[in-house]
């Protein structure tokens, strides 16, 4: 077998292009890999694995990518390592590996910030979320909503996936998400972690001075946005009494470095916080093997597995993780978790109980990398993507058959009045339906986990968002009002209305 | 019987099937049948125009016309064979090449699309399920027999037939000049047979007969010629007529046919009905069903090397070329190949 395979790849910055190298040797075992980039520098060590092959999204050689079995794309959210890859993607179709399970950023990276093309985003917006969509890809464009509250209401995921072959996604919310959505057939394994050599159970016992501590080490580390909560890390050990028994280092690249800087010196952490930046992968190894204690929080998540988490687990270290998406059905006795709703007291909770008793955490360090050791192995992962590879060839007849069935719907549009889409479905649901047939369990669970959905995501609206949303409707319905329309009827409401 | 000829055609081009798909017509009415054939017109570009071929002939109803029914469809070409009908007979001139055995071939325009893969497998899915659809499943050659096995898994039996005009090609004494008979197209590879002119060893001359599907094709092959110096040993007859075409086998010294992974090739048939010794490739498919490596004609390597080396033997001993001339056409003759035979094993 012989697989396209798109992904950032080591030097670049991005836990992804870890995942790659790291899978590599398992899949190279049971295919032939080309690893295509747009990357001008790559680890020659993956050379060892796969050929590679530079390419630009404007000139590919289809040909060539037409004799492989499959082609695989791994889309996340950084825009510069993924941009090409989605391009590329949206031609020839294959199974698209989601590393993050909302993907606002990527998209508003690129059409905001890479391609200022703003038409098509707001096409692409109204065409997943209908008028409400583009109403708030307008009110996001004009910088009064921000990426942040768009990747939590407006994931457009169904972007990145939308022709695709097969899904292959890293939790099981992503599973039942996407099964829902999707058409093609997605599959769900743990993102896979080749697990260093050294033996966990050669970390030094915590307490008792020296490396052991204290001061006691926490790091932090990767791409930090708001949503990996520095800023309540930094008030817990403001506000802990033993404050001074800790460290915190942080690696890699800060949302707004100005700002975090100005916080330290504000809060009195000057001599408790170092900012380290990005380093060699070698200095972040030896900083988590120096390490006591992880931080690992997410809110809100873009719901993606945890790479960082894995490198947490491989090192034996003891994690506190916010209790959401994946992170809150990781083993209770693997991770400390903090709520949400009361991060700050949940954080000075675990650090008060580390100084009370470091061992325990010592212990749920060991226990996080059998975790890792068991349900991560990239043996696993390469099998069941070879079985899934399997699945999406099946599916690719079908494929071309749905695009055969828009075409249609639009050719009988002329007589038939009725917009593509409904013909499509209608189509679809008359010849028995397309998508798989779940069992009543299946559905069951499924209708739990929309009705849970539904009820959380209106709560959330009316907590952040009422304002806004009032406003929203007020202009709505004066558009309404104004134009004569009906509610059902296509609306463009300019934003300055809003 | 009521029997329609189902098959596709591309508007303006007109080859190989087109005749076939005449003559099956020809024969049927000969022996009282009423017959018809229905023609699709087909374009290729992009590839989802395919599919949509696809979905044209399987919505196609030809049980009846006019009130009467259709006793029989043969099915000829895809995706006009997946017409379905109650009294469906395929006979195959070959599926759809670009999504088969020339997928992976530099030549192939299908998939140099990005989204041909998935369109590729639409094929092959429609093929393997529709296909077996018929009563009785025959190809033109054991070629496209064998390709059918290979990538369908279906079983079918080849017939032949034999090329139009049959009777009229004869032998006579054979000048000084080897005859390429095809319309001018790349997978014909007339640009090899120009790379081996360069290489041979005696000043051989080739006479190459048949149109371009491209002008500007037919123009490279020229310059071609212009740059490998061989221009004043070949000589480009264009459209001949049937007479002309028949004159230029008889006098042949032998026959060149190397193109690639042909169906059936009539060439080859032609050739030998006018007793000329036919040199073809290892890779050319059709041809060599019916030609013997120096029983009947050669078979050479598809290198310029290895056609020169061909070439060069048969110019340089006419009594052996006219011997495996003449060993050509007792072979076809013991083939039995008959239109009378092809309609009644098709109507059994």
């Amino acid at each position: 077998m012989k697989l396209n395979w798109f992904s950032p790849l080591p030097p670049a910055r991005t836990g992804i292009a870890q995942y790659t190298m790291g899978l590599l040797p398992a899949l190279a075992g049971r295919a032939e890999i080309i690893l295509w980039t747009d990357q001008t520098e790559w680890d020659p060590m993956l050379e060892k694995y796969a050929t590679v092959r530079y390419y630009q999204p404007e000139h590919m050689p289809w040909a060539e990518l037409n004799r492989s079995d499959m082609s695989i794309y791994h889309i996340g959210n950084n825009p510069l390592a993924h941009g090409a890859i989605w391009q590329v993607s949206r031609s020839h179709q294959g199974i698209v590996v989601l590393h993050d399970l909302s993907l606002q950023h990527l998209f508003a990276g690129l059409f905001w910030g890479h391609w200022h093309a703003r038409d098509e985003y707001l096409a692409h917006m109204e065409r997943h979320y209908d008028w409400e969509g583009r109403l708030a890809a307008e009110a996001f464009w004009n910088g009064k909503l921000s990426t942040m509250y768009m990747s939590e209401h407006y994931p457009l995921t169904a972007l990145a996936v939308q022709g695709a072959l097969g899904v292959l996604v890293h939790t099981q919310e992503g599973l039942v998400g996407q099964r829902q959505e999707n058409a093609c057939p997605v599959a769900y394994v743990p993102l896979p972690y080749a697990p260093s050599p050294r033996s966990h159970s050669s970390r030094p016992k915590f307490g008792g001075g020296q490396t052991g501590g204290p001061p006691y080490r926490i790091i932090i580390f990767g791409y930090l946005n708001v949503n990996r909560r520095l800023d309540s890390l930094l008030q817990a050990l403001n506000t802990l009494p033993d404050g001074d028994l800790f460290r915190l280092d942080i690696y890699g690249q800060v949302w707004d470095r100005e700002y975090v800087r100005t916080q330290i010196q504000t809060l009195g952490l000057q001599g408790v916080v170092k900012l380290h930046g990005f380093v060699p992968a070698e200095e972040l190894d030896s900083a988590l093997a120096a390490a006591h204690l992880a931080v690992n929080l997410r809110n809100p998540t873009m719901g993606e597995s945890s790479f960082s988490q894995l490198q947490i687990w491989d090192h034996a270290l003891p994690t506190l993780v916010s209790q959401v998406a994946w992170y809150a059905k990781l083993p209770e006795n693997a991770v400390a978790f903090v709520r949400s709703e009361h991060e700050v007291l949940d954080i000075q909770r675990h650090l008060n109980a580390f100084i009370a008793d470091p061992d325990r955490f010592s212990e749920m360090g060991d226990e996080g990398r059998r975790f890792l050791e068991e349900h991560h192995r990239p043996e696993m992962y390469a099998e069941a993507l070879i079985d899934f590879v399997a699945d999406a060839q099946r599916f690719s007849p079908q494929a071309a058959a749905y695009e055969l069935a828009i075409r249609v719907g639009t050719a009988m549009h002329g007589w038939s009045g009725l917009p593509t889409p409904r013909m499509v479905s209608y189509m679809w649901d008359q010849a028995g339906g397309f998508r798989q047939q779940q069992s009543i369990e299946q559905q069951a669970a499924t209708l739990e986990a929309i009705r849970k959905a539904v009820t959380s995501h209106i709560g959330k609206l009316h907590q952040q968002q009422t304002t806004t949303l009032r406003e929203l409707q007020q202009a709505v319905s004066a558009q309404i009002e104004r134009a004569h329309l009906r509610p059902d009827e296509t609306l463009r409401i300019p934003l300055d209305d809003v | 019987m009521r029997i329609v000829i189902a098959t596709v055609q591309v508007p303006f081009v007109r080859g190989g099937a087109e005749i076939l798909a005449e003559g099956l017509r020809e024969v049927l009415q000969a022996q009282g049948h009423e017959a018809e054939i229905v023609t699709i017109p087909f374009k290729w570009y992009p590839p989802e125009r395919i599919l949509d071929h696809m979905l044209i002939c399987r919505l196609l109803d030809l049980t009846e016309s006019s009130g009467g029914a259709v006793d029989r469809v043969i099915g000829l070409k895809f995706p006009a064979y997946l017409i379905p009908h109650t009294h469906k007979i395929l006979w195959i001139l070959h599926q759809h090449k670009a999504a088969y055995e020339l997928w992976d071939h530099p030549l192939n325009d299908l998939s140099q699309f990005p989204n041909s893969s998935k369109i590729r497998s639409a094929i092959h899915q429609a093929d393997r399920q529709c296909i077996p659809e018929a009563q009785r499943i025959f190809t033109i050659a054991a070629t496209v027999s064998d390709r059918l096995k290979k990538y369908c898994g279906i079983e079918s039996v080849p017939l032949y037939h034999p090329p139009q005009h049959a009777e009229q090609f004869y032998c006579a004494e054979a000048e000084d000049y080897l005859f390429f008979p095809s319309r001018l197209a790349p997978v014909k590879r007339q640009s090899l047979v120009l790379e081996a002119m360069a290489q041979t060893r005696h000043p051989i001359r080739l006479r190459l007969a048949g149109t371009a599907d491209s002008p500007l094709y037919a123009d490279e092959l020229r310059l071609l010629a212009l740059k490998l110096n061989v221009e004043h040993r070949v000589e480009w007859l264009g459209h001949v007529t049937e007479e002309e075409k028949c004159r230029c086998y008889a006098h042949a010294r032998g026959i060149i046919f190397p193109s690639l992974d042909e169906d059936y090739g009539y060439v080859t048939l032609e050739a030998m009905l006018a007793s000329k010794p036919v040199i073809t490739c290892e890779d050319s498919g059709g041809p060599l069903e019916f030609i013997r490596d120096e029983q009947t004609g050669l078979i050479a390597k598809p290198t310029p090397e290895g056609l020169a080396s061909a070439m060069d033997a048969l110019w340089s001993d006419r009594q052996w070329a006219k011997e495996l001339g003449e060993a050509g056409r007792a072979r076809y003759l013991a083939l039995n190949i008959s239109w009378t035979d092809v309609v009644k094993r098709l109507l059994s």
